[in-house]
């Protein structure tokens, strides 16, 4: 029996003149905690619509657990958990309420169905809440409601859709949690972000998609060896002349040299002891700094060298 | 039946502005109602304490006062000029009528009987005496004249002069008045109909469409047409209820005045026009808009009183325009109207059932319309992919 949760062949989706999915392709394993990773706009939540039969989609094919994926595979469908980005919820609903009603959808048995309520409440800490209507929840609460609204019927498959957006970094912290122990209890993530941090800490497996493509993906380790940088060598400092900067590019393994707003990135592609090399320069140049250190590349460096733009919205 | 308790759980959640809507509604046809049951007492006949002096004391002048006296109530006594001026000025005696002498020969003669009268200027009691004094005369005179004896002519001018009768007419009218009242009142449940079940079920229902939660659904594995088949029982039977808490208050208020049969046809008729207006609410739920309070509470208001003035609840269709009728004819209020008028004026059923049935069919185009503006809607939803093969 294949071990594929989802696969996605040539998937292409149109908005009038717009391709949002452009013959995009993608395979969950079982057990994967599946990053999709894109600035706003790349198609990540057209994708996981799609796989939702939630949208109508203009070419390719779509297999969920190993079978083709249509709007009445019901029998799909109650294997999968959703929880959208914004919260979806009954105001006029209790916490217990709303998680009964979305589980509900799927479990028809009384008695197991208020098991998996308890259930769901428990795993997200609403215990103490759930008497409340949503309006009376903080932001951080009303996330772990949407997330156990969506995941109350013990689903193998399960999306979240950016749900970290806005939210605190406690309860950021605490939604994480919750997806890693979900992942441990047997369920596959699929988890749509623009968020890398949040991919980096989680996802198993990562697809960066670009204007509705595939740029690349693997682990976080596989795409980072992906790029030509290796290492950045990141100085605060206040006035640095032009030809200076010109000098830093001449060094060894140093390929690129930025200097905004006070802050000196340089990167290296391989080498050892890159940021030796820089301390020795600005000592021989006599030159003064505040603070000297050395970052490994992140999955925004990987995208913005693949793509040639900052994976991050600027307002993020 | 998910679907179909948490409705009802988020219904509850409305019940204030219910209530309240119900309140004001109830509260208007109560008074409605009762405005009609107090008309009854207007056309009672009306007597006067008045004071009489016979000056002729004759048998004509003695049949004109036993005449007036059967009406009014006689203020007895031997009264001075002033002492009857203070009376009539305090009001403890509303007219002074003095019979001159000489009053059964001008009565016979065919003369001006010159009767006097005195009253407070600012009350119509002369006029109503000097008819009450001039028909008994004319009638009198009339009988005389062809020969009837003094006995026969009094007795028959009596007769021919007895407001009673004319009394008995008015309340006649007044009965037709009462159930023009109530009439109103079967009318106004249209609007009484349409602003609750509106105002109850249109948040509800749009709760259910939120985009959010209507994607949730959509992803689930709950059934389309069983969500559906759930919201449709719930939304009509709370239109049920509402139509069953009317009907018992129109009973209340108007059940008496109208036999077994017409009552089954007025509730035939208000029955239909539920279900027509659940319609309304299902179609208007599945319009392109976000149902927001504010939304729904405008909805409401424009829908219930454009429909109410349009179709004739308000305004009754006899008093509207042809040009407003024409087009209220494209209304299902206007057909409500007609039935109710119909049912009123005793028409034969078959009449009133094409009311009943244009009616449903209106309800049946506005499901139409729902399910178009559903489709519409939809289309953004998923399709299998066409296969590359």
């Amino acid at each position: 029996m294949s071990d594929t949760v989802v696969k996605i062949t040539n998937l292409v989706k149109r908005y009038k003149e717009l391709v949002a999915l452009d013959n995009f392709n993608l395979e969950i394993k079982k057990g994967e905690v599946f990053g999709l990773l894109g600035p706003n706009g790349s198609g990540k939540s057209t994708t996981m619509n799609c796989v939702l039969s939630l949208l109508a989609y203009d070419e390719g094919e779509i297999e969920v657990f190993g079978e083709r994926m249509e709007p009445s595979r019901y029998d799909l469908k109650k294997r999968i958990g959703v929880v959208p980005q914004n919260v979806a919820v009954f105001d006029e609903l209790t916490v217990q309420e709303n998680i009964d009603y979305f589980c509900g959808l799927y479990i028809k048995d009384k008695e197991t169905k208020s098991k998996y309520v308890e259930d769901a409440i428990e795993f997200v800490g609403l215990s103490d809440f759930r008497k409340f209507k949503p309006r009376k929840l903080s932001g951080g609460l009303l996330r772990r409601l949407n997330i156990a609204c969506g995941i109350a019927h013990k689903p193998e498959l399960i999306f979240f859709d950016e749900p970290t957006v806005a939210v605190d970094p406690q309860s950021r912290n605490k939604i994480l949690e919750n997806i890693t122990e979900l992942n441990k209890q047997g369920a596959t993530i699929v988890y749509t972000t623009h968020y890398m941090e949040e991919v980096e800490q989680i996802c198993t497996n990562i697809l960066i998609m670009d204007r509705g493509k595939s740029v690349a993906s693997g682990t976080s380790e596989e795409l980072k060896k992906m790029i030509k940088n290796t290492e950045n060598v990141v100085v605060d400092i206040k006035r640095l002349p032009a030809e200076k900067i010109e000098e830093l590019k001449k060094l060894s393994h140093v390929y690129e040299v930025s200097y905004v707003s006070d802050r000196l990135t340089i990167k290296c592609a391989g080498g050892r002891h890159n940021i030796s090399h820089v301390i020795a320069f600005f000592e021989k140049e006599n030159i003064e700094y505040d603070r000297i250190y050395s970052e490994l590349p992140t999955l925004n460096d990987v995208f913005l060298e693949i793509t040639g733009k900052e994976l991050r919205d600027k307002e993020d | 039946m998910q679907v179909f308790k948490s409705f009802f759980k988020i219904l509850k959640a409305q019940k204030a502005g219910i209530i309240i809507y119900t309140a004001i509604i109830l509260v208007m046809l109560l008074v409605m109602g009762k405005a009609g049951t107090g008309n009854e007492d207007v056309f009672e006949q009306t007597g006067y304490t008045i004071i009489i002096d016979d000056e002729d004391d004759t048998e004509v002048s003695r049949g004109l006062k036993e005449y007036l006296l059967s009406i009014h109530e006689e203020k007895k006594g031997d009264f001075s000029e002033d002492q009857i001026t203070d009376l009539l000025y305090y009001r403890s005696v509303l007219a002074h009528v003095v019979i001159p002498k000489g009053f059964e020969e001008d009565v016979k003669s065919g003369r001006n009987s010159g009767v006097q009268l005195r009253s407070d200027d600012s009350l119509p009691v002369a006029s109503y005496l000097e008819s009450q004094i001039n028909a008994y005369i004319k009638h009198l005179y009339n009988y005389l004249s062809v020969g009837e004896t003094f006995a026969e002519a009094d007795s028959k001018a009596k007769n021919d002069s007895d407001y009673s009768r004319l009394v008995t007419m008015s309340q006649s009218k007044n009965a037709n008045e009462n159930r023009l009242d109530s009439v109103n009142v079967i009318l106004f449940a249209a609007f009484s109909l349409m602003g609750i079940i509106l105002s109850g079920l249109l948040p509800v229902l749009f709760k259910f469409k939120n985009k959010g939660v209507a994607e949730r659904t959509a992803v689930s594995s709950y059934r389309p047409e069983k969500r559906v088949l759930e919201l449709s029982l719930a939304t009509v039977l709370f239109s049920f209820v509402v139509f069953l808490a009317l009907a018992a208050m129109l009973y209340f208020l108007a059940g008496k005045k109208y036999d077994v049969a017409d009552l089954g046809l007025y509730a035939l008729n208000l029955f239909t026009f539920t279900v027509v207006t659940a319609l309304i609410a299902i179609m208007i739920a599945q319009l392109p808009i976000s149902g927001s309070t504010s939304q729904v509470g405008m909805i409401t208001n424009v829908v219930s009183l454009s429909l109410s003035f349009l179709g004739g609840i308000f305004v009754p269709l006899s008093v509207l325009g042809e040009g407003v009728k024409s087009f209220g004819r494209f209304l299902p209020t206007y057909w409500y109207a007609t039935a109710v008028e119909k049912i009123e004026t005793g028409a034969a059923f078959s009449e009133i059932a094409v009311c009943l049935l244009i009616q449903l069919l209106f309800g049946a185009a506005f499901i139409v319309v729902g399910i178009i503006c559903a489709r519409m809607s939809e289309n953004k939803s998923a399709r299998p992919a066409k296969s590359e093969n």
